[in-house]
């Protein structure tokens, strides 16, 4: 498969606790805060974090990126390896690596996606809006009317954004596996949209699973986002794609969202 | 760029809600822009380190009720209400947490310690715990010792609490703990305010909104919810903050650090030494008499010599035995003009522990002494010269007893008053004298003894007051505070017990004998007493003197009945052994009159302990008010005057001062000052203050309002007029989603009464209490009421007002016909009258103007009244509860309207007489200036409106348009109308009405008298307010003047 443009879903961890790590033998950490995994602001950026710990461990020319096969990289003109440690797995786990620690390298790509992103290998579908735009705005605003006059005043307590992002015909092995490893819709709303975590979509990323080169982000974000509550409360729904109803071939992804506040950083 | 005012005005407002939690650093908001910390938003730094906090649903359905009690006349409790707050940031989960590790203060810190030391000692007196940045109970020290800091009202303007410490074994006090960050408490107040945004504002985020304080200087309509907190629920992060309204603030116990328990007291004596008023002069006077003939031989005698029949003027029984023995032994031993008393027929006189003993030889004669003691002195002895007093002298107690006049007739002045002769001889039992004993006047030569009638060194109280008593030794003693309603008495504590510096109010008891057939009884009195503050550790004491004992002044007695005690003043020395204190608090101010009871409704209301006094009572004191004082205050007496224990700090803001010395003035048989506005409450513990409150407005027939965040005290009975309209309401500010809408009308608001009872009992100390209550009792006299077949009975709790029935004469003047006049016609006429009340809904424009008490002008196209027409025309009413939706801003408004048509009353037109007393023509009429300088009220009408007033629009009207006036002037032989004018505006701070620019027509006469009044309704323009407000007068074609207008018939 060559390359394509799709949309990345981008999530965070909130309050994420200080976390502790070894850059050879140097100890290192990002402190406790909240995080998306990626942001352009980099006091939001878990990656920003991550590449100011190893340039604090002596590196240089440190690299901590998303590549264009949605894996994180990291990487140094000098050689490093790294110990996750007690205080670390849930980094680790963030970016996607696994086991103890990272053989001395000078570049070392994630064993799996991260389970705060999501790329459905398509553009998304914005529903409530012209594409690009963030969102649908519902003015908060109750009217009084008097009966015989029809004198009308009103008090508004602000209003709320929606949105509502359509993926039809995602293939099924970005929705659900066996594993439900990263990668997955699966896993990402597990990790994100159930703890209503702030998320962002970063459109018209250029993906090829077939590199490591390093995505490019800067084409447009929405957000923040949450994942809103339906009926069943925060849930989804297992749709095969129309045509598709007897195959694994492809799924449709439907995600109703809200705008919230950003981070305060 | 609009103001608040404005913005809230407009017919759409976007607006954001924030509660804050006193005390607590942390609040919630609805709005995303109005939430976070720092400079860059909207709480910003000037409020102390705030932060605000998402997370608050202010949702459909969400109401808050406010209403007065139509039977009681109190805010009803049933203006709380719950928040809903989505916990995102873990605050409120903190908040809850229950701090085990908080320290517990051994300190006492008061409201006027500010601010607060750095430091106090802990409850074992070992640690000194931080305060600065911490948390005591439920008040918040800023990080410099800011007292009272992350208040509910921008600026902090309240001081800090009291928190009262106390761990001695005489009394349980709540502890007093320092916490590391504010924990839940029951009872933090708490306050939703609306926040309003500038729609017109081009700036984004929290910069487009007004600030916390922009918004609190229109508090009327911003202050949407103020009360405290109650227990909260929790179903995961999401939160239910139950809270109490308004009402909640006038519910407190009082009066709680003050120990209720009675104490014992000891009474040492002190005789004055003052020339003129001595009391440690003692007298003896010795003779022989024989019996039958009663002839005389004199010994010696020694009367107030000032050098040999001193005593101490303090001291032990027995050092004042010693003393009077030694004098008895010297003068009985010396010669006198006959005989010397102890050698001619040998007789002794002695006085020993609990009698006193005369013998003499079996010769015939008697002999006789006279010892002459201050009655102080003889009290102490055990002697009493009331109940002692011979009569039939069948036992040895029975004595006779010498007052200063019977002295007198025998030669001996006393050197001042309560000097008594105790009468001794040897006349055996059952004989009046020597003279009438015969030959037993000698009692056979048998020791004849005179006893004491109780133990010696009996406590004494003084009825002249300015005595001291010790009341514990070291650290027993209970945690004790002064208050602030008076001044202290000047006062040293005698051996170097320091100067009074506190005063408070104390009852003593003690078992008591009228007279000797008399039961005993419990004796009750009230003194004011001083003490010398001591709050070293451990609270606050008496202060000690040099031997540890701590000392209590009693300053003056106060007439306990005023207390409702069945007890009269103090004309002789209490003496007893059971003497006993308790400390009680006085809400009041009067000594030796009862206390307004509007103004002791102020003051507990706005009390906060931070009031003091500079000087002494009784010698032109300086007081200084406390940080809540009213800034509309006209009585010194209703302020913050009070200790902390005895007020309930709400703030001045929220109190409407002049509606209660205003209502005040409306009782009958003179106003404010009408016996039925006097009253005494004292209180033995601690006492609810909304029982307080009800028993204030009860008798009176009054009610508490809520009005535009402000409260307010009226007259449930008060008959409107058509100037007491606050807020005119007509169909067009009802709301509805039905095109057809209806109002709701209740004919049975009010439940007609037969009768009315009020009960004034309840003495300060039980033991006391009159043998029955006080109670009166009147039939309705409304018209309803002969026709009537029931039995509504309305009972009264009367307790407060004067127990004049105490006094036998020269009492306070009895409220009972004030209290019988008001409650036979205004209260039963009012009960009795054919009231409805009608229910609306109202749009936020008009809501926001109203409260339980508000007087409005209503006016509907349907509803029934009492006129037989459906349809109620400008009728005047007061709203009696208003459910506010908080998200929609309407309000369900219900309105008690006055029977009757408001514009039949008796008033005065509009109508000012133009200054003719002055020295330039231009302090009449200004051209210049356009403006007419009048009389403030020319012609005497009642009330205190100025005459100017009446030529502007009522705020309440909301009509519009220009009023026009004509000017008529004396010519010398007839009043002439001479010119007219358009009124600009109109002030009474200067009695003069500004005209529009190019309004004046006609001529203005400079040297004529002017009266101004309003031009006749068809010269006024079709949409102006005049037309609007004032009734229609034709002349008597029943048209306007000349004008083709047709009116109504006079009737």
């Amino acid at each position: 498969m060559g390359t394509f443009k799709t949309a990345w879903l981008i999530g965070s961890y909130a309050s994420l606790p200080a976390q502790a790590f070894v850059v050879n033998a140097s100890p290192q950490g990002v402190a406790a805060s909240s995080y998306y995994l990626y942001d352009a602001v980099d006091a939001l950026s878990l990656l920003a974090q991550v590449k100011t710990a190893l340039e604090a461990a002596g590196l240089t020319n440190v690299v901590a990126t998303l590549c264009v096969d949605r894996k994180v990289r990291l990487a140094s003109s000098d050689a490093f390896g790294l110990t996750w440690g007690a205080g670390g797995t849930l980094i680790r786990d963030l970016l996607g690596f696994s086991g103890l620690g990272l053989a001395v390298a000078t570049s070392h790509v994630a064993d799996a996606v991260s389970p705060l992103l999501w790329s459905p290998g398509r553009q998304e579908s914005s529903m409530l809006s012209p594409l690009g735009t963030r969102g649908h705005i519902d003015y908060i605003t109750q009217q009084s009317v008097s009966p015989y006059s029809g004198r009308t005043e009103s008090i508004g307590h602000g209003a709320r954004e929606y949105q509502r992002f359509w993926f039809p015909l995602v293939m099924t092995e970005r929705v659900r596996t066996a594993t439900d490893e990263g990668g997955t819709f699966a896993k990402w709303f597990e990790t994100v949209a159930v703890r209503s975590a702030r998320w962002k979509l970063i459109r018209n990323v250029y993906e090829n699973p077939a590199s490591s080169a390093a995505a490019y982000l800067g084409n447009g974000t929405l957000g923040p986002y949450i994942y809103s509550a339906g009926g069943k409360g925060v849930a989804w729904t297992f749709t095969r794609s129309k045509g598709f109803e007897r195959s694994e071939e492809a799924v449709d992804i439907d995600i109703p969202c809200h705008v919230c506040p950003e981070f305060t950083s | 760029m609009a103001t608040v005012a404005e913005l809230i005005a407009m017919p759409h407002r976007e607006v954001g809600f924030v509660l804050f939690i006193e005390g607590c650093p942390f609040a919630v908001t609805t709005h995303p822009d109005l939430a976070g910390s720092g400079a860059s938003s909207w709480i910003g730094t000037g409020h102390g380190a705030r932060r605000v906090l998402e997370g608050l649903s202010i949702g459909k359905g969400q109401t808050v009720t406010h209403s007065t009690s139509l039977e009681s006349g109190m805010l009803e409790n049933s203006d709380g209400t719950t928040f809903e707050v989505q916990d995102f940031d873990g605050e409120l989960v903190e908040f809850m947490r229950d701090q085990t590790e908080a320290e517990t203060l051994g300190e006492l810190l008061l409201p006027t310690d500010d601010p607060a030391p750095a430091t106090l000692l802990s409850s074992d007196g070992q640690t000194s715990i931080n305060l600065w940045g911490r948390y005591i109970n439920k008040e918040a020290i800023g990080p410099a010792g800011e007292r009272n800091y992350y208040q509910v009202f921008p600026g902090d303007p309240m001081p800090g609490l009291s928190h009262a410490a106390y761990t001695g074994d005489l009394q349980s006090l709540a502890p007093s703990m320092v916490y590391d960050s504010p924990p839940f408490l029951q009872g933090r107040r708490v306050a939703l305010w609306m926040i309003v945004k500038d729609i017109a504002s081009t700036a984004t985020g929290y910069q487009a909104w007004k600030t916390w304080s922009q918004v609190a200087a229109e508090q009327a309509d911003t202050l949407v919810f103020i009360g405290t907190l109650n227990q909260p629920e929790a179903e995961g992060r999401t939160w239910k903050l139950p809270c109490d309204g308004m009402s909640s603030l006038l519910r407190k116990q009082l009066n709680a650090n003050r120990p209720d328990q009675w104490q014992k007291v000891s009474a040492t004596i002190s005789l004055s030494d003052e020339p003129g008023a001595r009391e440690d002069l003692m007298g003896l006077k010795f003779y022989y008499q024989e019996g039958g003939t009663g002839t005389l031989l004199l010994g010696a005698e020694s009367l107030f010599d000032e050098t040999l029949d001193v005593l101490p003027t303090t001291g032990t029984p027995f050092s004042y035995r010693a003393a009077i023995s030694n004098r008895i032994t010297t003068v009985s031993g010396t010669a006198g003009v006959d005989i010397t008393y102890t050698a001619f027929y040998n007789a002794t006189a002695s006085i020993s522990q609990g009698y006193c003993e005369t013998s003499i030889d079996d010769a015939g004669w008697g002999a006789v002494w006279i010892l002459i003691l201050h009655e102080k002195t003889l009290r102490m002895l055990g002697y009493d010269p009331i109940l002692q007093q011979a009569g039939a002298f069948e036992s040895e107690y029975e004595i006779t007893f010498l007052p200063s006049e019977s002295l007198a007739l025998l030669g001996i002045i006393t050197p001042g008053p309560g000097y008594w002769g105790m009468k001794l001889s040897t006349a055996p039992l059952g004989a009046v004298d020597v003279v009438s004993a015969l030959d037993q006047a000698d009692n056979q030569g048998a020791p004849r003894y005179h006893r004491a009638l109780t133990d010696e060194g009996v406590d004494l109280l003084y009825p002249g007051g300015d005595q001291e008593l010790l009341v514990g030794l070291g650290p027993a003693t209970p945690f004790i505070m002064g208050q602030t309603n008076r001044a202290p008495g000047e006062h040293i504590i005698s051996n170097s017990g320091g100067e009074v510096d506190t005063q408070g109010y104390f009852a003593f008891r003690s078992s008591y004998l009228e007279n000797v057939d008399a039961e005993v009884i419990t004796m009750v009195q009230i003194a004011k007493c001083g003490w010398h503050n001591d709050d070293i550790f451990n609270g606050a004491n008496f202060g000690e003197n040099a031997d540890g004992y701590r000392v209590l002044w009693v300053e003056r007695w106060i007439d306990a009945r005023w207390f409702g005690c069945d007890r009269k003043p103090l004309d002789q020395v209490w003496a007893s052994l059971d003497l006993e204190y308790a400390p009680i608090a006085w809400i009041g101010y009067n000594l030796k009159f009862g206390d307004r009871a509007d103004l002791v409704l102020l003051r507990t209301m706005l009390s906060t302990g931070t009031a003091s006094w500079s000087g002494y009572d009784g010698q032109n004191p300086v007081r200084t008010f406390g940080v809540n004082a009213h800034p509309n205050a006209t009585y010194t007496e209703g302020d913050d005057v009070e200790d902390a224990d005895l007020g309930l700090a709400i703030p001045a803001s929220l109190i409407d001062y002049k509606s209660f010395t205003k209502t005040a003035s409306l009782l009958p048989d003179g106003g404010a000052d009408s016996p039925l506005n006097r009253v005494k409450f004292g209180f033995l513990g601690s006492f609810d203050s909304q029982e307080l409150i009800a028993r204030i407005l009860a008798p009176r027939g009054w009610g508490m309002g809520w009005v535009r965040g402000k409260l307010r005290l009226f007259s449930l009975a008060q008959p409107l007029s058509q100037g007491d309209v606050e807020v005119s309401i007509d169909p067009d500010d009802f709301v509805s989603d039905e095109p057809m809408y209806i109002e709701q009308v209740d004919y049975a608001a009010l439940t007609a009464k037969d009768k009315f009872k009020i009960t004034a009992g309840g003495a300060l100390i039980e033991e006391a209490a009159p043998d029955k209550d006080l109670i009166y009792e009147v039939r309705a006299n409304d018209p309803g009421a002969r026709a009537r077949q029931s039995n509504a009975e309305l009972d009264i709790d009367g307790a407060g007002l004067i127990r004049t029935d105490l006094w036998e004469k020269n009492g306070p003047q009895s409220w009972g016909p004030a209290w019988s006049k008001l409650w036979s016609t205004t209260m039963s006429e009012w009960y009795g009258a054919p009231a409805v009340r009608v229910q609306v809904t109202l749009h936020y424009s008009k809501a926001r103007l109203l409260g339980p008490g508000s007087i409005v002008r209503f006016s509907s196209y349907f509803a029934p009244g009492r006129d037989g027409v459906y349809g109620l025309n400008l009728k005047l009413g007061r709203v009696t509860s208003i459910e506010r939706d908080l998200f929609t801003g309407t309000a369900v408004v219900a309105i008690l309207l006055q029977p009757g048509t408001a514009t039949f009353p008796r008033r005065f037109a509009p109508i000012a007489f133009v200054l003719d007393d002055v020295a330039d023509v231009e302090e009449r009429h200004d051209a210049t200036a356009r403006t007419f300088y009048c009389y403030e009220n020319y012609f005497g009408h009642e009330g205190d409106q100025h005459d100017v007033t009446a030529f502007a629009e009522p705020d309440w009207l909301g009509v519009g348009g220009d009023a026009t006036v004509h000017g008529w002037q004396w010519n010398g032989r007839e009043w002439a109308h001479t010119m007219s004018f358009e009124v600009e505006s109109i002030s009474t701070a200067g009695n003069l009405i500004v005209y529009k620019p190019g309004s004046m027509t006609g001529t203005f006469h400079e040297s004529q008298y002017c009266c101004l009044v309003m031009a006749p309704y068809d010269t006024q323009a079709a949409d102006s307010w005049p037309r609007a407000l004032f009734s229609v007068h034709t002349r008597a074609n029943f048209t306007f003047g000349t004008g083709p207008t047709k009116g109504f018939k006079l009737t």
